[in-house]
């Protein structure tokens, strides 16, 4: 699903924040990306996404070698892709099911089935009674169920999570994991972006761990005992 | 672009100006004034040239003969004048003809001083052919010719009229092209601050677009489409104002300005908004496309 070859990244500057990594994520696997802040961890998904490109290495995403994709090729393997990040990024002039269609939209997907669809996924996160709702008239666990609604309204092969429970109580963190082993159990590839040792220490899944950008530990049903 | 995107473009475009409200109706406003001052001049060159047109038509060059030439010798150098290919029309005048004009232009008030003429012609032996030329620029050249062929007299050509109005022509041209341009570029300057504003308010939106997967034309749609509409809009309102505006210049010439009514022959409405409406239209839509297409492809990275 996720291949990284000797990929190294400097930001312009001189700060390099991923270092010769190698890494392989297969197909169906719940994997943590953890490390303290400035270890590497959100360039990591910068890069599965395209959003940044290596300064040296190949990053290869659902086969696709992304230093051979065009801009215009990457809206489709984007398509196969969902983002949750910490600050929700929820468009606040929208309600909760604007929301969530609007991930729908992009991809012309046909009204009636964007309708169908969205019901399903609002009463998944369970938030069927608030699609009507703003996302500033919800609370922060709320609001992150809505952008992982979105992030899997178009049934992404791969789901990214950049701290998707930096901004929630204990209870909220949990939820939001649950929703997330449940994508994953469905086939979605998870790749969890986050320094909360509770939850990782609860979830007993794959951790691969960053330090200044060099892969310093992956352990397969991972426990972290210190803090970032 | 599909249909459904080309809807949504068009949805997202209006939601923007209603958005950008105040940026949307300034630059609404600029477009209107740009247009409006481009339709005047426009309006004056295009009537300017009308009334130029006209001077040239009764412009002409008078070409004399030798007296012992035959009437097949002047039709023969009639012909061969007609057959020039700057040559627009030939007439043929006689010396009665001729002196009937100059009589009635120069002796009209008064009838004692050209009675005393009697039967006399002083234009006598003066039989000439009344050259008109297609494009003034030609006048040289064709005087030229004239000179050269056997058996003309003389050849009277108004140089000084044409030269000035040749020097007027391209003065005007130049003129209508520098503000044509000006006016072009602070238009197109003024819908990219439109859409910059635009993209700006909408970034966040624009970058969860872009993690979902939107092709760049979803993206950079609405913002064309916005910059059309302001276009359009900017083009529409100054044709509406033109238009009023010229009936009633019109109205006031016929009115009261009637004495110079002999030269000052504006064209109709019909005549001119036939070029006027649409060079506004497509003017407002293109500035509206190319600002909105360059700073989309700018800011957005497109």
């Amino acid at each position: 699903m996720v291949d990284f070859n000797h990929v190294t990244m400097v930001y312009p500057g001189g700060n390099k924040a991923i270092d010769d990594l190698n890494l392989k994520i297969n197909n169906g696997e719940f994997v943590f990306v953890v490390g303290a802040s400035g270890s590497g961890k959100s360039t990591l998904l910068k890069l599965i996404l395209k959003e940044l490109s290596p300064s040296e290495g190949r990053v290869t995403v659902m086969g696709n070698d992304l230093s051979t994709v065009k801009s215009k090729g990457l809206p489709l393997i984007r398509r196969q892709m969902g983002v949750v990040f910490q600050d929700f990024r929820l468009l606040k002039d929208r309600t909760i099911y604007e929301n969530v269609a609007f991930a729908m939209q992009v991809v012309e997907t046909p009204k009636r089935d964007i309708k169908i669809r969205v019901n399903e996924l609002l009463s998944m996160v369970g938030l069927a009674n608030k699609e009507k709702a703003y996302p500033d008239e919800l609370s922060g666990g709320e609001q992150q169920r809505v952008a992982l609604a979105r992030a899997l309204a178009n049934r992404p092969k791969l789901l990214l999570a950049d701290e998707p429970t930096g901004n929630l109580d204990v209870d909220n963190a949990n939820e939001i994991m649950k929703l997330l082993e449940r994508a994953n159990a469905r086939g979605t590839t998870v790749v969890v972006v986050t320094h909360n040792m509770d939850v990782v220490n609860s979830m007993r899944k794959r951790v691969i761990t960053l330090s200044h950008g060099i892969l310093v530990k992956d352990q397969p049903e991972g426990y972290i005992s210190n803090e970032f | 672009m599909s249909f459904k995107a080309l809807g949504y473009s068009i949805k997202q475009g209006f939601i923007n100006i209603k958005r950008n409200k105040m940026f949307s109706l300034a630059s609404v406003g600029t477009m209107v004034a740009c247009l409006f001052m481009l339709g005047v001049f426009l309006g004056i060159l295009i009537n300017f040239m009308h009334i130029l047109k006209n001077a040239e038509s009764t412009v002409t060059i008078s070409v004399f003969f030798n007296k012992e030439l035959t009437p097949e010798q002047i039709a023969d150098i009639g012909k061969n004048i007609k057959e020039r290919p700057e040559v627009d029309s030939v007439e043929y005048r006689t010396a009665e003809e001729a002196w009937k004009m100059f009589s009635e232009e120069y002796y009209a008030g008064d009838s004692d001083l050209l009675a005393s003429f009697g039967d006399d012609n002083p234009l006598g032996d003066s039989d000439s052919y009344l050259v008109t030329l297609k494009n003034m620029k030609d006048q040289e050249e064709l005087t030229k010719y004239l000179n050269n062929i056997t058996g003309v007299r003389s050849v009277n050509s108004p140089q000084s009229t044409m030269e000035s109005i040749n020097k007027l022509n391209g003065i005007i041209s130049i003129t209508s092209i520098a503000l044509i341009v000006i006016l072009f570029l602070v238009s197109i300057f003024l819908i990219s601050n439109t859409v910059v504003v635009a993209i700006s308010v909408r970034r966040e939106e624009i970058a969860i677009m872009r993690y979902i997967g939107a092709s760049d034309g979803f993206i950079s749609g609405p913002f064309i489409v916005e910059g059309v509409i302001i276009g359009t809009i900017g083009a529409i309102i100054p044709v509406g104002l033109l238009y009023g505006l010229y009936f009633a210049l019109l109205k006031f010439v016929e009115e009261d300005l009637s004495g110079m009514a002999s030269w000052l022959q504006l064209m109709s409405p019909n005549q001119i908004f036939i070029y006027l409406a649409p060079i506004c239209v497509v003017l407002g839509i293109g500035i509206g496309l190319i600002g909105s297409i360059h700073t989309v492809r700018k800011h957005l990275k497109v």
